[in-house]
């Protein structure tokens, strides 16, 4: 399997295909930012210290350091004031966007958002999305799984509609939201609203 | 009441407090460690490792604490090869036998306690710590040993407690702790009543002690349990 020019190494075991370098997979882990539907926050361990663990522990970088650039995400998705409160003691877009903010602290090549506002209340929604909008227009390259379609229109520049595990449509937003959509991407947006 | 006897009893008893302290701190620590160990290769993928600490688990979980401790007393003297081999000079002191056999005994009980708190740990926790690519050691040092020690807590401080009380049967492999020293008194004055009165009182107060002490390190360690401030947590 090629990613980034580097070939990973799989191995079968009982069946399945396995990479067989660790460390390696750990290495490029860690260079991809990765955010879950349900945020995934550590839950012993206030914001901040959601935010700088990666950094501090993964890549070993000064702990000083790391506090400063965790205080600027905090700043940039909006939540400084909650720096030493602790996951539960927070909304679901507030932990979203500690999330997001905890990703970017590894400071990511690229980002993986695994539905994002899916666990969220409709109006969290939209504070989590102008985060990853905000993303989007410093130029982060972002791979987003995603319900929200007028999102996915006004915010990305390649949009691929998956059905049963396989690529239905894929192109351009103004292709798939113009004409190039499939039927069953028709009648998907006819039911979710585009 | 004769509180000349009761006072010259507690000042007896008191002064065999350090050896039932020895005996206790001393087995829970190394019982800690070994049931790290136990627990480690509990959850382990290697069938060999995982069977044989289900097996050390069920015997020491399964049979008396005190015949545990005379086999290791009594028991292992019968054998020549243990007898005239370099463990001799340890195993055939009652101090070091009762510690033994209460680290072996603690330690399978505490690797179930541990194997509880490692199961309530969120696999989400888990999936986040991988994605920012920790794993192994890391992943257990970080994420994986500080949540679920603090899910095991509550039953660990049962069993550190009843280890306390545990140390009493150190005092029939002839360990003159509080327990034996309390015998002792009761066999040259009759007085059943006060003696094992005051030596009660003694567990009692120190399981208080201890049991104070693991509260209050649930509390320092759980803050995220707690309600939120009422006032908005502002930067330092």
């Amino acid at each position: 399997m090629l990613v980034d020019g580097e070939l990973i190494q799989m191995g079968k075991k009982q069946g399945r295909n396995y990479p067989t370098n660790r460390r390696q997979v750990d290495r490029i882990r860690s260079e991809l930012g990765m955010v879950f539907q349900s945020f995934n926050l550590w839950s012993h361990m206030t914001i901040l210290e959601n935010i700088i663990e990666g950094p501090v522990h993964v890549l070993k970088r000064p702990k000083a350091e790391c506090i400063a650039e965790a205080e600027a995400l905090l700043e940039k998705v909006g939540i400084a004031g909650k720096r030493d409160a602790y996951p539960a003691h927070l909304s679901g877009g507030q932990q979203q966007r500690a999330a997001i903010a905890r990703s970017l602290a590894m400071k990511p090549k690229v980002m993986l958002f695994d539905e994002p506002t899916s666990a969220l209340d409709p109006e969290l929604v939209g504070e989590v999305l102008r985060v990853m909008r905000a993303l989007a227009e410093e130029g982060m390259t972002m791979l987003v799984v995603t319900h929200e379609m007028s999102f996915a229109r006004n915010v990305s520049n390649r949009v691929i509609f998956m059905r049963s595990g396989e690529i239905d449509s894929d192109g351009t937003p103004d292709e798939l939201f113009g004409q190039g959509g499939s039927a069953n991407f028709r009648q998907f947006i006819g039911n979710f609203g585009g | 009441m004769d509180f000349a006897f009761l006072f010259s009893t507690m000042k007896t008893l008191l002064a065999a407090l350090p050896m039932t302290l020895a005996l206790f701190s001393l087995s829970v620590f190394f019982g800690g460690l070994l049931a790290l160990l136990i627990v480690w290769m509990r959850v382990s993928a290697n069938p060999v490792a995982r069977n044989f600490a289900k097996g050390y688990i069920f015997i020491f979980r399964g049979s008396p604490l005190l015949i545990q401790m005379f086999l290791v007393f009594y028991g292992l003297g019968q054998f020549g090869f243990i007898r005239y081999s370099f463990v001799w000079p340890a195993l055939r002191e009652p101090f070091f036998c009762a510690v033994l056999s209460l680290a072996f005994c603690t330690a399978g009980y505490t690797a179930e306690i541990f194997r509880g708190g490692l199961r309530a740990v969120p696999s989400r926790e888990i999936e986040a710590a991988r994605s920012v690519g920790m794993s192994g050691f890391l992943l257990v040092r970080r994420i994986l040993a500080p949540i679920a020690f603090r899910h095991a807590l509550p039953a660990y401080s049962t069993e550190v407690v009843m280890m306390v009380k545990s140390t009493a049967l150190a005092s029939l492999v002839t360990v003159w702790e509080v327990t034996g020293v309390a015998q002792r008194l009761i066999a040259q004055s009759y007085r059943t009543m006060e003696v094992f009165l005051c030596a009660a009182a003694i567990y009692l107060v120190l399981n208080f002690l201890i049991l104070q002490a693991m509260a209050l390190l649930e509390y320092r360690l759980t803050p995220h349990r707690r309600d939120a401030p009422l006032f908005p947590v502002t930067p330092r």
